[in-house]
């Protein structure tokens, strides 16, 4: 018996049709702004090129300040999104990926400074901060590309 | 005995506003621009809906600019998202209890081999 609202092949129709809208903001969707990576990329070369300039009080206070910066600056961008995913939307997979190239992007960046100031090269945290921001951009379009993917799959051909 | 099925929500059973929660319920928060033309309704249709599901609390409506532009964007509630999540279960239950298969719009695809 059917419910006093919907048959079964209304009821049905009607899940098809969330299941293909699901699918489309999927492919709506940016998962990391290219403003975020460009704000991301500033912030990483400024972080550590204070640490070359003399030591004076300022410079620690500037440090704490571009570290709440960026989150502030990254929420703000996000505020002006045309479509931003639901989280649910990247799966396990994705949230491991994120958390994986954060972690290399990381690693690769200490290796990076700590080879440019063995290597006594001037202003070795500035570069230290370019290559870190260089890799951020570089991972963050790539990790950009793959979310994506990575949502679109999940929500395509939703078992009928 | 009969077996009473838990009902589909009459605020969002029609395939207009069915459509534009679902697509606010796969996104944190969508511009209203995309989700008019995610869904093919026109500015005055999209608004008449979304004032409509704005007053059962299912969706929260943000004003904003980028740049000098006025924005708006639309997003799910909490009250929204839970009342999705019954109607799809009230969906399933109908397609269900006809014996046909059950559409899980959240799950993945099967995997091929």
């Amino acid at each position: 018996m059917a419910s006093q609202n919907l048959s079964p092949e209304e009821a049905a129709a009607a899940l098809s049709e969330v299941a293909e809208r699901r699918r489309q903001v999927a492919e709506l969707s940016e998962p990391l702004q290219r403003g975020h990576l460009a704000i991301v990329i500033a912030l990483c070369v400024l972080f550590f090129a204070r640490m070359d300039l003399p030591q004076r009080p300022g410079s620690t206070a500037l440090g704490y300040l571009l570290a709440i910066l960026l989150p502030v600056v990254a929420w703000v961008i996000s505020r002006r999104r045309r479509v931003s995913p639901h989280p649910s939307l990247y799966g396990r997979r994705g949230w491991l990926v994120l958390g994986g190239v954060a972690v290399a992007i990381f690693v690769l960046g200490s290796i990076a400074g700590e080879l440019i100031h063995s290597w006594g090269i001037p202003l070795p945290y500035t570069l230290t901060g370019v290559v870190l921001g260089l890799l951020c951009g570089a991972g963050g379009l790539l990790l950009n590309r793959w979310l994506r993917r990575i949502m679109v799959n999940r929500t395509r051909n939703a078992t009928p | 005995m009969t077996i009473s099925l838990p009902e589909p929500d009459p605020v969002i059973v029609t395939t207009t506003r069915l459509s534009i929660v679902a697509l606010l319920a796969a996104a944190e928060e969508m511009e209203f621009a995309a989700v008019r033309d995610a869904v093919g309704l026109s500015d005055s249709a999209l608004s008449k809906q979304a004032s409509a599901l704005e007053a059962a609390g299912y969706v929260g409506i943000r004003k904003g600019y980028v740049g000098k532009r006025p924005r708006t964007w639309l997003r799910l509630t909490a009250t929204g998202r839970k009342a999705f999540q019954a109607h799809i279960a009230a969906l399933n239950a109908i397609v269900a209890q006809a014996g046909a298969s059950i559409v899980d719009p959240f799950s993945p695809p099967p995997r091929a081999g």
